[in-house]
């Protein structure tokens, strides 16, 4: 369960303001969020990993309050239970697809690498198809690749939370799906709430809960807007 | 492990940039490392020779010229001394001075005419054949026998001082019979003759065919109860053979021949002081203690060495002020790979520490390269490295 309180937060120098009176997100939900540009969805995303820290307010992921967290404890947080996929992929470029896949590892000391972690990159890597081009160079993968390899990536920690921001944004139509999918997919078998920020209504249908960011930028209000999907 | 990893992977990836950042480092390095290697060296070589040759004679002049002369056989363009004045020291009984006579060159080798005792004085071995028993036979170095693949048996010609002096230099076939061992001394890189060869050399003595017994009109000029007169058709020999060496002969006294140094092989410092002494009452002559004309030239040398590390010193910083501006462009670039290392749950001092790691790695990788190649070079040069600097 994701429950949100009183947050308020602002980036310093800039009128915007993001307020959130109440959310709440029950595990393993399928959560969309859509919103004008500059309505603060990337910032929300930022805020439940830990990336940001509100000036007031309350996060909690589940038994974690995130924003009782020091540094370090909400970057161990966040390598260890959150996944990122980002919109354009933010692969390292000097890295092959496994060692990108296995970046968290390398750069958090809370996790340590181990032979069933590797079992489990080579099998997120079959099922997002990849698993042929486990040494070859990112620069050398397609869009579509890049994609599944930076989903690979954000699963390999086995993450109570997928946090995708616009992952589709780069995509063509045939890999946008594809992509959407597989999210879904490995959402469902790792038993992970997914939420995901999308401005692509015909993506909708696939989500459990919409939210309609609109409500919570700039303008204080008392409620969300939450919307049940059919 | 694992920061060393992500280090070594961009390092990998960005070659180009990587080896040029450690071509700069190490060419900065490698000057100062260099010359801390070779300047030792170089000073327990030059001290060595000086320690092995102690007091040098020669005509008034420079000094350093001098000792060059007579330890390295630099050329000269002091006048010369007389056989006399080396009989003379004889004569005053010390028995280990020999004369040199340093003038001419085969195949870009100096020629050193001198007499059989320079080899057991100076301790010289043969690595084949032995030493020169008669006119016109020459002992070579070890390096003059490697570089031109020489060996006892073979021969060589001397060189005319210019090319204006055909006539008055006498083009002389040496045959080597001897090839000394290695010394890392200048000695590798000489022909060692008898002082009575350079004079041939020199056109003083020459041998050719009994004239006075001849019968061709074309070799006489006019003969008399005094003597024969040959004509300019009456060619010198240009080898000395066992059947011509009879027939080899100079012209006027041999006391009044030249010689360009004398040198005093023996270590008694009483010796050393006696000797100076003789030549002190000559205005003709100088005496030079070789070590102090070495520590001159090592002072002038370190003089330059200092001079060449103050430059290196500022090529020095400059080069790290380009490091640093290479490195500092590198971390804009890869402001985004940071953000994204962050977002994952990287800690800021995590990305500093892996620029700090790429950092040093580049650097002890240039500092250890400029150490091998240093060494190398020392390594190459180290058997004569004093020629790079007499």
């Amino acid at each position: 369960m994701i429950r949100i309180r009183d947050l308020q937060f602002g980036y310093p120098a800039t009128p915007f303001r993001l307020q959130i009176p109440s959310w709440e997100v029950p595990d393993a939900a399928r959560v969309a969020i859509v919103g004008p540009s500059g309505s603060g969805k990337t910032t929300l995303l930022h805020l439940l990993a830990g990336i940001l820290v509100p000036q007031q307010g309350q996060i909690e992921m589940g038994a974690f309050n995130v924003t009782r967290m020091n540094d370090a404890s909400r970057r161990d947080f966040r390598a260890s239970q959150i996944g990122l996929v980002f919109q354009r992929f933010e692969l390292i470029d000097y890295l092959n697809v496994a060692s990108n896949i296995l970046l968290p590892y390398t750069i958090n000391r809370a996790l340590q690498i181990d032979a069933s972690v590797r079992k489990r990159m080579q099998e997120l890597a079959h099922r997002a198809g990849i698993s042929h081009l486990l040494r070859r160079p990112v620069q050398r993968l397609s869009q579509g690749e890049q994609q599944r390899v930076a989903i690979c990536r954000a699963l390999i920690t086995q993450p109570q939370w997928l946090l995708a921001d616009e992952p589709t944004g780069n995509l063509d139509p045939q890999n946008k799906r594809l992509i959407v999918d597989l999210l879904h997919q490995q959402a469902e078998v790792s038993q992970a709430t997914l939420i995901m920020v999308t401005h692509d209504v015909s993506l909708m249908a696939d989500f459990s809960l919409t939210v309609d960011f609109q409500s919570w930028c700039a303008a204080p209000r008392d409620a969300s807007r939450q919307e049940a999907i059919p | 492990m694992k920061i060393w990893a992500l280090v070594l992977a961009h390092m990998a990836f960005h070659w180009r940039r990587t080896t040029v950042l450690i071509g700069c480092l190490l060419i900065g390095c490698l000057v100062p490392l260099v010359l801390s290697q070779v300047m030792p060296e170089v000073q327990r070589q030059l001290q060595r020779r000086a320690s092995e040759t102690p007091v040098v004679f020669g005509a008034p002049g420079s000094s350093l010229e001098l000792v060059l002369h007579a330890l390295y056989f630099r050329p000269t363009q002091a006048p010369s001394l007389r056989y006399a004045d080396w009989q003379a020291f004889q004569q005053a009984g010390f028995d280990r001075c020999l004369p040199l006579h340093i003038r001419f060159r085969t195949n870009d080798y100096p020629i050193i005419g001198t007499h059989l005792e320079y080899f057991d004085y100076r301790g010289r071995a043969f690595l084949a054949g032995e030493a020169f028993g008669r006119l016109g036979d020459c002992v070579i170095g070890s390096e003059v026998a490697r570089q031109l693949g020489l060996g006892v048996g073979d021969s060589m010609i001397s060189s005319p001082r210019s090319f204006l002096s055909i006539a008055a230099d006498y083009p002389l076939q040496m045959k080597i019979v001897g090839v000394l061992q290695p010394t890392s001394s200048p000695d590798d890189q000489a022909v060692f003759v008898d002082l009575k060869t350079t004079w041939v050399i020199e056109n003083l003595g020459h041998g050719h065919e009994d004239v006075a017994a001849s019968n061709d009109p074309n070799l006489v000029l006019d003969r008399s109860q005094q003597g024969t007169v040959a004509s300019a058709a009456v060619l010198p020999y240009t080898v000395v053979t066992e059947d011509n060496l009879v027939s080899f002969h100079f012209h006027g006294d041999m006391a009044d021949f030249p010689i360009t140094a004398m040198i005093l092989l023996d270590n008694q410092q009483r010796s050393q002081d006696l000797a100076a002494g003789l030549a002190q009452k000559r205005t003709d002559l100088q005496t030079v203690f070789a070590g102090d004309s070495i520590r001159e030239l090592l002072n002038i040398l370190f003089q330059v060495q200092n001079l060449i590390v103050a430059v290196s010193v500022f090529v020095g910083v400059a080069t790290l002020m380009l490091f640093g501006l290479v490195i500092g462009l590198s971390v804009q670039i890869r402001q985004q790979e940071m953000e994204t290392l962050f977002k994952l749950g990287a800690s800021r001092g995590f990305t500093l520490t892996m620029y700090g790691w790429e950092v040093l790695m580049i650097a002890a990788v240039a500092v250890a390269s400029a150490a091998l190649v240093s060494r190398l070079i020392a390594w190459l040069i180290s058997e004569d490295m004093y020629r790079w600097f007499v």
